[in-house]
């Protein structure tokens, strides 16, 4: 009965909290408010539990040190500046007079024990894994940061601009409570905390002494809502302004809601079937290629994936490695591959009576509800691979069943099929992540070489790449020539690259979008 | 009658009479909660993944996993983990949740905030509204109110919970625009104006059920010769009313609203997703996904509890309805 006490006592006490907000609320009715459907919300208000679209609010209160922008370019954020006085090491001038919400000042060292959240070797971060590469993080001045790398990576300040600034006071104070509904966190940013409510709502709003001027917005809701049906009927009945990542089964819903505008961009994600190629009987190449050849992709495209997505020739978007003035390779490559990939039941056949299972196989496939086009994709999938005796068991599990057996353990029956996006746009990563043996689990990598290919050609080419810069022509051939050598040993099949969407209500204008939206500073680029 | 309370406890001997038939049924509650708490441990346990694979995502390394493991104590003895549960609950210390940082006790009264008060609208209004169409059905049984009534009922019941809550969405939000659609409200008034849809969604669901039971009951009770008396004897149709209908049918009435409200939960998890409501379905559904074993085992506890307080205050008022009941435990007490 003590426990029911408690519980009630404790039931009272939210109730009586709900209600002051709604003085607060009131008297504020005619403020700029912005109501954002986001695909996704954390359990914490903090950035080790925080990641890709789930930083969307916590990149707005705390700042990163450069700031996304459309297009893929970084610009100073915190940082007025950043110099790289060689290739493994970046120096950040931290900018100055710049305070925290609370008005004490920032300091090199609450840099530094930002990127420690993440670096530190007993770290719990989701980031973790990419501030591997990551030797010493210093404060080497009154307003300098250093970051020494163990060797180089293009992609590094991309990393840095998904990294929220906080204040190491304000951790050291409330210790493990920060990011909770009663502590929230302490930023810099143009909009403050005023609210959050795990999974499901963070409301922000204006910090009117932010240092980069007066923020387009008073205030700004953010609110994620899982039911199709629920997110739909929001937007129709104008409780919301905004919808970021609207599903792509659900584009012609949304699309034909009044005066609703919709902005697209190319989603970097790119659906692909994998294959344990350590393992039989996926471990042989030629029923690899008989899988690949016997998925009618444009079939999947079309129907599957409702024509809201395009063809993928390979892991990484072409988009993605056109930004070093290499487009004419990029296309006759993709052309290539693209060939290569085609679906050709005969050429099916062929492969598969070469392998070590000329009579086909049986394997069990599992997807998640999280992500219904994994299983759209998969049961269209089955239907052409039985007729070459590939037999596709589909079975749909929670996302920690998944997650244990297709990335934590590998134990599926050497084949999977998952979205993979790239964590940045930096060109090597995706080709990097997924075919590099040193991210395969053999190697002690991370899992996300989800195939556990080895190919030292391919790590050397991909290698050589990771040293140049970003958007080295160089750079990109090597990325260019590692996708088709890979190809060849047909570790995935890729199958399409997904469009994302965003929907604005009647009056108002997304000025600026794509798939990076939440790194940006994305309430500014919303008009009306 | 008579022979009856000459058989019952006496003044102060009838409150200890009372808190024995209390306790008599708390006592066993206690073996439910152990048996309950120990089955959820095992089985969520058993499933694949753990709360590091959210906590650190698909691509953390071993290490990293490990660690966390180590955090939690999750590479511990089953039975050992399920000690050290035991013994924080019994000096009410639920543990902190693995997902959300805080002690459970925080995300449960959040959740127990929305969801409490819907639930407890929702059974109130169709309790009531089912036991007055019963009242009114029965006694026009086989009539056009009675075949409406019931076939309105029926139908909504068999519609499913989610497409009845999605076309009330719809409907009194998208075309008529009058409540919200989704989420849970800024508290007071705005709380409640996001609880009504969610509400009457339940009632749709419920109403049926309850109107069936209280028409079949109190038409049997309508027929028995005691009415014809009461009739006979002058009374007024209220003395009839709540002295004899509800009195004798009150009993099956009490237990059914009892199961009704319990039955309920299940359908609330549903409603909570369609109206995307932070109530104690999708606190559920969140911490089972995310493997947040400590909220996990505070929700079971807490919706145990409340069954088996439901359960307690059913008998208890079937106790006072029905003075026959407190004989036969008098009797069986010895």
């Amino acid at each position: 009965m003590a426990a029911i006490v408690a519980l009630v006592l404790a039931v009272a006490l939210a109730a009586c909290s709900g209600s002051s907000e709604i003085t607060s609320s009131s008297s504020e009715a005619e403020e700029t408010s912005l109501d954002v459907i986001v695909p996704v919300h954390g359990d914490v208000l903090e950035p080790t539990r925080l990641s890709v679209n789930g930083l969307a609010s916590l990149l707005l209160g705390a700042e990163p040190l450069v700031r996304y922008s459309s297009g893929g370019e970084l610009t100073p954020a915190l940082a007025a500046s950043v110099e790289e006085p060689d290739p493994t090491t970046y120096v950040f001038t931290i900018r100055e007079d710049v305070t925290f919400w609370d008005g004490t000042p920032l300091s090199p060292d609450d840099v530094v024990f930002s990127f420690g959240l993440h670096a530190d070797p007993d770290s719990e971060s989701l980031h973790a894994p990419f501030w591997l590469g990551v030797e010493a993080i210093e404060a080497t001045g009154d307003n300098e940061v250093t970051v020494t790398l163990t060797q180089p990576n293009s992609a590094f300040l991309y990393t840095v601009a998904q990294t929220p600034i906080l204040s190491e006071a304000f951790y050291a104070e409330h210790g493990d409570a920060v990011g909770t509904p009663d502590v929230l966190n302490m930023g810099t940013g143009p909009y403050e905390f005023v609210s959050f409510r795990p999974s499901s709502e963070t409301v922000l709003e204006a910090n009117d002494d932010y240092w980069g001027g007066e923020p387009p917005w008073d205030r700004l809701t953010l609110s994620t809502i899982n039911d199709d049906s629920a997110r739909l009927n929001a937007v129709q009945s104008g409780e919301y302004d905004v919808v970021y990542n609207i599903p792509i089964a659900q584009y012609d819903a949304f699309a034909g809601v009044d005066g609703l505008t919709i902005a697209e961009a190319s989603d970097l994600l790119v659906y692909k079937f994998n294959f344990d190629t350590t393992q039989p009987p996926f471990d042989d190449v030629h029923l690899r290629r008989a899988f690949m050849h016997a998925v009618d992709r444009e079939d999947i495209v079309a129907g599957a994936l409702g024509g809201q997505a395009r063809l993928a020739p390979a892991v990484v978007p072409p988009e993605i490695l056109s930004s070093g003035g290499e487009e004419a390779a990029v296309e006759e490559t993709f052309a290539a591959l693209e060939e290569d990939l085609a679906f050709d039941l005969d050429a099916a056949r062929e492969e598969l009576a070469q392998s070590s299972s000329p009579d086909g196989v049986e394997v069990e496939l599992l997807t998640i509800a999280s992500d219904p086009n994994l299983s759209l994709i998969a049961q269209t999938a089955a239907q052409t691979l039985a007729e070459i005796g590939i037999t596709l068991t589909i079975s749909q599990v929670d996302d920690n069943t998944y997650y244990e057996a297709v990335y934590f353990t590998h134990q599926v029956d050497g084949v999977s099929l998952d979205g993979f996006s790239g964590p940045d746009p930096a060109p090597i990563t995706m080709p990097r992540y997924s075919l590099s043996s040193a991210f395969g689990l053999p190697k002690g990598g991370q899992g996300s070489n989800i195939a556990d290919y080895d190919n030292p050609q391919v790590d050397a080419l991909l290698e050589q790449a990771t040293m140049l810069p970003a958007d080295d022509p160089q750079a990109i051939g090597l990325i260019l020539e590692s996708l088709e050598a890979a190809q060849a040993d047909a570790p995935y099949v890729p199958i399409a690259y997904p469009q994302v969407y965003a929907g604005a209500r009647e009056g108002l204008t997304i000025e600026a979008f794509d798939t990076f939206w939440w790194m940006a500073d994305w309430p500014s680029e919303v008009s009306g | 009658m008579t022979g009856a309370s000459e058989r019952l406890p006496r003044g102060g001997a009838r409150g200890h009479w009372a808190l024995r038939q209390v306790l008599a049924r708390m006592l066993p509650s206690v073996g439910v909660l152990v048996a309950v708490t120990f089955v959820v441990f095992a089985f969520i346990h058993a499933a694949p993944g753990g709360p590091e694979q959210s906590l650190a995502g698909p691509f953390a390394s071993e290490e990293q996993r490990a660690r966390i493991r180590q955090t939690y104590g999750l590479d511990d003895p089953l039975l050992q983990q399920y000690g050290r549960f035991v013994t924080a609950a019994v000096q009410l210390d639920f543990g902190t949740s693995v997902s959300t940082r805080e002690p459970v006790t925080q995300p449960l009264a959040r959740a127990a905030a929305v969801s409490v008060p819907l639930l407890l609208m929702a059974w109130l209004v169709s309790t009531l509204l089912g036991w007055v169409l019963g009242l009114v059905t029965a006694r026009r049984a086989g009539g056009p109110v009675d075949r409406l009534v019931l076939a309105t009922t029926v139908v909504g019941a068999s519609a499913p919970v989610f497409a009845v809550g999605v076309g009330l969405a719809y409907l009194f939000g998208v075309q008529l625009g009058w409540l919200p659609t989704v989420g849970s409200g800024d508290g007071g008034l705005d709380s409640l104006s996001h609880l009504v849809l969610p509400a009457v969604t339940l009632v749709i669901l419920a109403l049926a059920s309850v109107t069936k039971v209280a028409r079949v009951r109190i038409g049997q009770v309508l027929v028995e010769d005691q009415m014809t008396f009461a009739t006979a004897r002058g009374l007024s149709s209220g003395q009839i009313l709540f002295g004899s209908v509800l009195r004798n049918a009150g009993v099956q009435l009490v237990t059914h609203s009892g199961a009704l409200l319990i039955a309920m939960i299940g359908a609330l998890i549903v409603v909570e997703a369609v109206f995307s409501l932070d109530g104690i379905g999708r606190l559920l559904v969140g911490s089972i996904s995310t493997r947040d074993i400590p909220l996990i085992q505070a929700i079971t506890l807490f919706m145990a509890v409340f069954i088996i307080t439901v359960n307690l205050l059913v008998d208890l008022a079937c106790l006072v309805i029905d003075p026959r009941m407190r004989v036969q435990g008098a009797v069986s007490d010895g």
